[in-house]
């Protein structure tokens, strides 16, 4: 029985290993189910590349976040509690 | 340099008048800037916020692809199940009658086997090399305290 070979020496999924020969042997039902598993692998190739361009967006968009943060508390610094409680009691005073 | 006197007033009593807030000009600004890092900071927020949105909807996404494959992969396999033991063993007893056969037909004989090469390290080459005699000169390889 002839069969398609598509791991390489450390057990992953390599179709670049996939002969021609190999596949023209296979029957329909062989065949259609190399085609599902090859689609299946070549999408879970486009959903890792996808997870990682997200992963990096998210690091950078962390880091830019961060840095605006540190400007954002330079420029605009919180208020102080003595200002807290100042304007506590200007907004409790009776006008 | 000792500080100026502070002023108290005209009557000297020392009653300072309240400060009086300048009117703010239409269009004037400060010089510091305090909207735009504010501005620059809810946009990063925003931006961190899709990001993470992605990463969610990308984690998902691979997730239901690893299975996909998993699942694929598995309906590979049930269709091609490994060789049992028997078929290995028969396929490789065939395998030997093929070269056993491939030798009676070049007129050999099927079981010659190699001999097997031992003993080939640099000191038994050596000592092979230079005969049985140990009366041909040279260092003996046998031991001076055996002989004495």
């Amino acid at each position: 029985m002839s069969s398609v070979n598509f791991f390489d020496g450390l057990g992953q999924i390599d179709l670049s290993l996939i002969r021609d020969e190999d596949v023209a042997a296979l029957d329909d039902t062989r065949r259609e189910a190399l085609e599902i598993l090859i689609e299946s692998v070549i999408a879970k190739g486009k959903a890792t590349e996808r997870h990682a361009a997200a992963r990096k967006r998210v690091h950078e968009a962390m880091a830019f976040e961060d840095e605006c943060l540190r400007l954002h508390r330079e420029a605009n610094p919180a208020p102080t509690e003595l200002e807290a409680l100042r304007a506590a009691q200007a907004a409790y005073r009776p006008s | 340099m000792s500080d100026p006197i502070e002023h108290v007033g005209a009557d000297q009593s020392g009653a300072r008048a309240e400060p009086v807030a300048a009117p703010k000009k239409p269009g004037s600004h400060s010089k510091i800037a305090h909207l735009r890092p504010k501005v620059n900071y809810e946009k990063a927020q925003a931006e961190t916020a899709d990001a993470r949105a992605e990463l969610q909807a990308a984690s998902s996404a691979l997730r239901t692809a690893e299975k996909m494959e998993g699942s694929a992969l598995a309906d590979w396999i049930k269709l091609n199940p490994a060789p049992s033991a028997d078929e290995v063993t028969r396929q490789f007893l065939a395998g030997q009658q093929a070269t056993r056969a491939a030798r009676v037909e070049q007129g050999l004989d099927p079981d010659t086997r190699a001999v097997p090469v031992i003993s080939k390290s640099p000191i038994d080459q050596f000592a092979a090399a230079r005969g049985k005699a140990a009366s041909r000169g040279g260092t003996p390889l046998r031991s001076n305290v055996v002989r004495r």
